[in-house]
């Protein structure tokens, strides 16, 4: 039986899904952590019935039993991952590289990768942003972030001087 | 100095990459805070499947990034969520979010997204079986139609044939191999007929065919044979209970219904391996061959006795037409002895003997005798060609056979007659 129709047909499938209801992200893969958190999600129906709703109904133990069993089969469960969005997060971690980077060039016996301050970015982001974005061309997704051509003056008339 | 603005190059480029990263990024990061259901306080506690704004974050990202899978599936289950929604309110655009989630999945089973699955699926247990993902991502798009084969069932239980249709029409515009679709159409045909045999238990023969007939009108195209030969066989079973005396009217509007079909079954590809489906066809043209040949004789006894006027004379002729029309639909289908392989000669043969009578008939009219000759020799002529037609079907026949030369040396002679009329004109 597919993860679409595993239950009620007049259900939708994506509302309740196994991660929902064990109030867990998709990205949580170790099994201790994926436990503790269907343990706490269950302290919480048990504390109290109407805690943890889904759309303004209730989840039930049962419910819950159900997705234990779905999230420690690691077939069943990355077949429910079909059914459940990725969190999506703004790529802080390589701003936060670059601007190591970026801060080692301009402080002179700073080593790269280790900056901290990113106050910088304060100016140089939206300045970027404000020169730069709106003329450049969409991606190229044949070719990859990697093949774009930068517009003037930081792209190839600049390398060619 | 060189070194140094040439690092300094690249990171302005990397920056710049960085920065339009984050701009198409934070559209996913809008649509993922857009995504939360919050308590009353607007703490988050989980995300929906989908929201309005959300969706058309993820377009606006799916804009920018169109080879993205990973914005793909959130559109996907966005999509897909809400048309589930809208087709449990009757709200409408349903369709237009399954055709899309469609559209999005099928991209989906068609690109890498799979490998990142199984990679997951190790990092989670070593041990698991990644054929599990190979298995889902080939059973995709049947596993994703299914959903609207259960809703072909769910609708027509509900007796709510236009939303049924609208499904059903989704599983025959899919682009999928051949015996796929062959799959999902048996559960479609399986999903839409589940009350046929009670129905025909009950004798609700009308109530038996509708949703066949619904059915064939929706996969025209498939020829779909075990409907066409349940078709057959209830329409059978129905004509069973009509007699050509009491109910020839209703045998018509059968016939009219059963034509289509049992034509289509007749001339299906598969026909001559499927036995049962041979008998029906065999058994619903000998039948109705029968109910025709029954009433022309009526018509023809009264002629003979001299009680039939016009309408005995219409009667015979519509009943031997029509015998003969529907025995040669199975006439090839037949078995040696069945209904449909004695109908169609006997049919023929009685059909010869009408013109004949009508050829005495006009013979021993006032009108001139030009005309009389004329006619009568025309019909004659009609009379031989069935006789010749019945001899072909039974060779052997010596009734037959010797009606043939009677009628043969008839017309012989009545021709030559015409042409004497005509000439001393």
């Amino acid at each position: 039986m597919s993860v679409w129709r595993r239950g009620s047909l007049t259900e939708n499938p994506y509302v309740r899904n196994a991660f929902r209801v064990a109030r867990l992200e998709r990205e949580v893969v170790r099994r201790l952590s994926v436990a503790q958190r269907i343990g706490e999600a269950r302290d919480v129906v048990e504390r109290d019935a109407q805690a943890h709703a889904i759309a303004g109904k209730p989840v039930t133990q049962e419910e819950i039993n159900k997705a234990e069993s779905i999230l420690h089969s690691p077939e069943r469960r990355i077949l429910e991952e079909l059914l459940v969005h990725a969190t999506e997060a703004p790529p802080v971690k390589h701003i936060h590289r670059l601007a190591g980077n970026c801060a080692a060039e301009m402080t002179p016996g700073q080593t790269r990768q280790h900056a901290t301050d990113l106050s910088f970015l304060l100016v140089v982001v939206p300045e970027f942003m404000k020169r730069y974005l709106g003329g450049v061309k969409p991606a190229e997704p044949g070719f990859g972030a990697l093949e774009l051509d930068l517009a003037p003056p930081f792209g190839q008339q600049q390398e060619e001087e | 100095m060189g070194g140094h603005s040439k690092s300094l190059n690249l990171l302005v480029r990397e920056s710049l990459l960085a920065v339009r990263e984050l701009a198409t990024r934070s559209h996913l990061a809008k649509a993922w805070e857009m995504l939360q259901e919050r308590d009353r306080e607007g703490n988050p506690k989980g995300p929906l499947p989908y929201t309005d704004e959300a969706l058309e974050e993820f377009r606006l990202a799916h804009e920018a990034y169109p080879q993205d899978l990973g914005i793909i599936h959130h559109l996907a289950i966005g999509h897909h969520a809400r048309a589930w929604d809208r087709e449990l309110a009757g709200a409408p655009g349903a369709f237009d979010d399954w055709k899309r989630a469609l559209g999005y999945w099928h991209m989906l089973a068609a690109g890498d997204f799979w490998s990142g699955l199984k990679q997951k699926l190790k990092a989670i247990d070593p041990q698991a079986d990644a054929a599990v993902i190979d298995e889902a991502r080939r059973n995709l798009d049947e596993d994703l139609l299914n959903v609207h084969v259960d809703f072909v069932r769910y609708y027509c239980e509900l007796g709510r044939g236009e939303r049924a249709a609208a499904h059903v029409e989704i599983v025959r515009r899919a682009t999928i191999p051949p015996a796929v679709k062959m799959r999902l159409i048996e559960r479609v045909y399986a999903a839409m007929t589940g009350s046929v045999a009670e129905a025909v238990g009950l004798g609700a023969y009308e109530s038996a065919l509708a949703p066949i007939e619904q059915f064939l009108g929706l996969f025209p195209e498939a020829a779909y044979l075990p409907a066409l030969r349940r078709h057959a066989e209830i329409c059978k079973a129905w004509l069973s209970r009509l007699s050509h005396k009491d109910n020839w009217d209703e045998i018509l509007e059968l016939a009219g219904r059963a034509e289509g079909p049992v034509t289509a079954l007749s001339e299906h590809g598969d026909l001559p391996s499927q036995p049962l489906a041979k008998l029906a066809v065999d058994e619903l043209t000998g039948e109705m061959a029968r109910r025709g040949c029954d009433r022309g004789r009526a018509g023809l006894a009264a002629l003979q006795a001299g009680t039939g006027g016009s309408h005995e004379r219409d009667a015979a002729h519509e009943g031997f037409e029509f015998a003969i029309k529907w025995a040669k639909i199975g006439y090839e289908w037949g078995r040696t002895d069945s209904a449909v392989r004695q109908a169609l000669p006997l049919a023929l043969h009685d059909r010869g003997y009408c013109s004949y009578i009508g050829a005495n008939e006009v013979m021993e009219s006032d009108v001139d005798s030009r005309t009389k000759y004329a006619s009568a020799a025309k019909l004659l002529g009609a009379a031989v060609a069935y006789l010749e037609e019945a001899l072909a079907c039974r060779p052997d026949d010596e009734t037959i056979a010797s009606n043939l030369k009677t009628l043969r040396d008839e017309y012989s002679r009545l021709e030559m007659l015409a042409r004497r009329a005509s000439l001393d004109i």
